[in-house]
């Protein structure tokens, strides 16, 4: 069964410290559920060392998780932190949003 | 102890941050000699939110401690009703239609999101304050130096204030934090520098990063100090321990080094200029 994570109720609408990240994804690492869908409806920006610590702690996470309804500006954001990685070398084998050309893919 | 606040009545934040400094030596030195402090505003002609949350997180910090401090006010009505609109010394929970009025909060380490939370409320009372054409950069640069306190500053006590100018067309953030300062974290990083500026020219080159294994860190004040003064066209003036650093727009840094009158912990103040078309933050975030 797929949980169901409403992030502004986690977050508020802006997602400024990696602090808040690691202590989110301890959370859901520790429920039951294997699927989890992270819905970004009114996260209106994620700052860009939270983008960066979000997709370091979704790759280690055993949980599939699935992004929708994120806004063209916080998709902007991980777009920006995923090519960083690409130019640096960095290796990161998925995506969180597609709404873009410039996406690091799997 | 009788203390005379000069304050420059230019615009120019320089000199109002070197006055204030010189201020915050002056109560420290009166407060270790156990003296009672009268803080004397009279002759204070104009006030940049510089000023009064330097001067503000100071008097809150040696009166916690059980200093004795008294003010006389400005004679000038309109500086006396401005310190008074945005909460000084104390701080203060309204706002009004061009600033966000100074806000002080103390660390609560068993709270993990405090600081999203604190950076969240002083956004939503700034976002209708902030012309659009600033885009996200607002938003951009609060975020990164929020996670730098809550990261790496081990602060005790922080402060937050900004006032938008719409005459003048700027806007100017204020963020202190009392926390180990720039240098001092270099230093327990074995992170070589000769003075406290150098240290901070480090910490904005974005080369350097105190997380050992962790790679695609350490671009926040880079990537804030591109914005605001490459794309913005703004200012950016950094005081972390005994160092120093301004930029402006297409010049070199000004790096100074105080023989006394430093600071303990971190500020940062941000003059951004309205800018002419719409922030695009992106391509600065890259790299």
């Amino acid at each position: 069964m797929v949980k169901k994570v409403l992030l502004s109720n986690e977050f508020d609408s802006n997602i400024f410290t990696r602090n808040t990240i690691s202590s989110f994804f301890e959370k859901i690492n520790s429920i039951n559920n294997k699927e989890i869908e992270l819905d970004f409806s009114r996260i209106d920006f994620i700052s860009r060392s939270c983008a960066d610590e979000y997709l370091k702690r979704k790759q280690v996470s055993k949980k599939k998780i699935i992004e929708v309804n994120m806004s063209k500006e916080v998709c902007s954001m991980f777009n920006a932190v995923q090519n960083q990685y690409k130019k640096a070398g960095f290796p990161i084998s998925f995506s969180v949003c597609s709404s873009e050309k410039k996406l690091v893919t799997a | 102890m009788e203390m005379k606040v000069i304050l420059s009545s230019d615009d120019d934040p320089i000199n109002q941050i070197k006055q204030s400094l010189e201020i915050l030596y002056k109560i420290e030195e009166a407060f270790m000699k156990r003296e009672e402090i009268n803080l004397d505003f009279s002759e204070v002609e104009w006030i940049l939110p510089c000023s009064a949350i330097l001067i503000s997180s100071k008097i809150i910090d040696v009166q916690e401690q059980g200093a004795k401090i008294n003010y006389i006010e400005s004679k000038n009505n309109k500086v006396k009703e401005y310190l008074s609109k945005i909460g000084f010394p104390l701080g203060k929970k309204t706002d009004g239609d061009t600033y966000v009025s100074i806000k002080h909060f103390a660390n609560n380490p068993e709270d993990r999101n405090q600081v999203n939370k604190e950076s969240n409320e002083l956004l939503k009372k700034m976002k209708d304050k902030i012309p659009e054409e600033f885009g996200s950069s607002v938003q951009y640069i609060l975020g990164e130096l929020s996670d730098n306190i809550d990261e790496h500053s081990q602060f005790t006590f922080a402060s937050l204030m900004a006032q938008y100018y719409p005459r003048k067309e700027h806007m100017d953030i204020a963020v202190l934090d009392n926390g180990i300062s720039i240098p001092l974290l270099f230093e327990k990083n074995n992170i070589k520098f000769n003075k406290d500026s150098e240290a901070i020219l480090k910490a904005i080159s974005g080369e350097i990063t105190t997380k050992k294994n962790e790679e695609m860190r350490g671009y926040g004040l880079k990537s804030c100090k591109d914005i605001a003064v490459e794309e913005i066209n703004g200012e950016l003036h950094i005081i972390s321990r005994n160092g120093a650093i301004f930029i402006e727009s297409k010049k070199k840094p000004e790096l100074y080094d105080f023989d006394s009158a430093g600071l303990k912990g971190t500020f940062l103040y941000f003059r951004l200029k309205t800018p002419k078309k719409k922030v695009n933050i992106y391509p600065y975030l890259e790299g």
